[in-house]
């Protein structure tokens, strides 16, 4: 496919010029990291996806705050695992010490779609005092909530195939790709093709797409965690805040609503007429949510 | 022989995270052994070995949450990574430092999260040694390949029945009942998702059971990992012959059989020589 680059896109090339790779236990992290603050956001992106999520944000929260943004293991620019499947609770551990590694005080942690599962088991180490980590504040942003197995035991299982299908699909071709994250848009023109093929070559990049299909576990894994996860946000003492893309089909808006219930977060600041991917499609919304509280 | 009561009182509890935790602590050494127990049991598996045990060293031995005399919380589930937090809490909390792990069948789980814990620096603990004794390894493949065959054995079936049909078929029973819509799309099932989370409706059955042999096959990798990268010695008991039945059956027959339990002593005392 021949794609005429948009001058204003940021290429998949130019990003991965941007960060710098961190070598954690036996793993290189790709990390963007800037600003100068002492307060810092630490930035865990969606399933998929990577911290290129971020492009059109990073300027202006990077005047607030340092803003620190790895791609998890298995995404993006960050070392891809074969023959193994890298859990949440793996995911947690490397960012742990990701975080120990650099130094990092005064963490806000904002966690979007599978990115609030990790901070999740991240607040359940918290709240069990195995951890010795400032957290400041967690930002909640368009995720999931564990899945109560109670509901779900028969009826999981097909769940879980189907939505591995759509993803063994979704990933087939570049085209199919496509297709299938503009439906995630609230509007399709709020992200033209040059920007998502840039995701693709992300997603690509070391073989990728040969094992990112982790769906299945993940689901799984949301399932054995349904308490543990479940009470991590309602029992945790770090103030967490809401920011959701109101027009999400992925995830539906009766989640923040029981969240803001039962957790201390009082407050959703929606973004009206973005779904998904609020920082990719409302970029000013989403900085003035994150920004001003 | 040692009532239920005797060994309650031998005792005493801490609370962690709000949780009463049954803990035996007994032997005047310095050098400590801490004991996670199997499934579905408790710290009374060895009420027989500890005598010997604690002629060398201090024995710490906790009853999991859910089991034994400590706190069972209907409403809960709990995963295998909460009962390593538990522990993790509890070991803090009585001011161990540096210790060797002996671990038998479920609790080989819970020390290979530990392990992967101490691996990934998240933990201060000294490890000096782990000893994994009876874990079930293998069960967990012929568990989901070869259930039936599991539930036929003479001598497992029991013990596999018990892990399956309280949640299992209850849960199979259940979810007809309700006819659920599998898709999360609809409003109604996710509020009802989340609502239950502090009701206890349901939740009796499958407070202990239904989740950790999924956990064993997600965490596979993670734990294989923990062993394979550990500096800390490992051992592992194994029997030769016949894999299954010897040592699934020694947990529940460690204080049914005489013979069995003489089996299980001399392992015991020959591998936490530690």
């Amino acid at each position: 496919m021949d794609l005429a680059l948009d001058k204003n896109i940021i290429t998949a090339e130019s990003w991965k010029n941007k960060g710098i790779f961190i070598p954690v236990f036996n793993k290189e992290i790709f990390t963007i990291d800037v600003g100068e603050s002492e307060d810092c956001l630490v930035i865990l992106h969606g399933y998929l996806t990577s911290s290129y999520d971020y492009n059109k944000v990073i300027d202006e929260l990077s005047k607030k705050y340092r803003v620190i943004i790895p791609d998890l293991i298995g995404f993006g620019f960050s070392d891809k695992v074969f023959d193994y499947y890298f859990t949440s609770v793996d995911q947690a551990d490397y960012i742990l010490e990701f975080c120990k590694q650099l130094g990092l005080k005064n963490i806000t942690f904002l966690g979007h779609d599978y990115g609030t599962a990790i901070v999740q088991e991240i607040l359940a180490r918290k709240n069990a005092n195995v951890l010795g980590l400032q957290i400041k504040e967690f930002i909640y942003c368009n995720g999931n909530l564990p899945i109560n197995h109670s509901n779900f035991l028969d009826t999981q299982d097909s769940l879980k195939s189907e939505v591995s299908k759509k993803i063994i699909t979704m990933l087939a071709s570049f085209g199919v790709y496509k297709k299938t994250m503009k439906e995630i848009f609230f509007d399709n023109d709020n992200i033209t093709d040059e920007e998502l093929k840039q995701m693709w070559l992300q997603l690509e990049y070391n073989h990728g797409r040969k094992v990112i299909n982790f769906i299945y576990n993940y689901l799984r894994e949301r399932k054995i965690f349904w308490n543990r996860w479940s009470l991590a946000i309602q029992e945790t003492t770090v103030p967490i805040r809401i920011i959701w893309g109101k027009k999400d089909p992925l995830v539906d808006e009766i989640i923040p609503l029981n969240l803001a219930n039962k957790v201390q977060a009082n407050h959703i600041h929606w973004i009206n007429d973005a779904g998904h991917f609020p920082m990719l499609e409302k970029p000013k919304e989403f900085i003035s949510a994150v920004l001003n509280g | 022989m040692i009532t239920s009561d005797n060994w309650k009182e031998r005792g005493k509890f801490y609370t962690i995270s709000n949780k009463q935790i049954f803990v035996i602590d007994e032997g005047e050494y310095a050098e400590t052994i801490l004991i996670l127990h199997g499934y579905p049991t408790s710290s009374y598996d060895y009420s027989r070995v500890l005598p010997e045990l604690t002629k060398h060293f201090r024995v710490v031995i906790h009853d999991h949450l859910g089991f034994g005399f400590s706190d069972k919380p209907d409403s809960l589930t709990y995963s295998l990574i909460d009962q390593a937090d538990i522990a993790l809490q509890l070991w803090n909390k009585m001011g161990l430092k540096e210790v060797s792990i002996l671990a038998h069948d479920y609790g080989t789980s819970v020390a290979k999260e530990i392990l992967s814990r101490k691996n990934h620096n998240l933990i201060p603990l000294k490890i000096r040694r782990i000893c994994l004794c009876n874990s079930s390894m293998r069960l967990e493949h012929l568990h989901l390949r070869n259930m039936g065959n599991l539930l036929k054995n003479k001598k497992l079936g029991k013990f596999i029945a018990r892990l399956t049909s309280n949640s299992y078929q209850k849960f199979k029973k259940k979810i007809k009942s309700n006819s659920l819509d599998p898709h999360l799309n609809n409003k109604y099932d996710i509020n009802n998702v989340w609502d239950q989370m502090n009701t206890s409706q349901g939740q009796k059955e499958i407070h202990l059971l239904s989740n950790f042999i999924n956990e064993r096959y997600t965490f596979w990798h993670r734990w294989t990992e923990a062993l394979k990268e550990s500096e800390i010695p490992i051992k592992i008991v194994w029997e030769k012959n016949d894999p299954i039945a010897v040592k699934e059956i020694a947990i529940v027959m460690a204080t049914e059989n005489q013979n069995e339990k003489i089996v299980w002593i001399e392992n015991d005392k020959h591998y936490s020589i530690i």
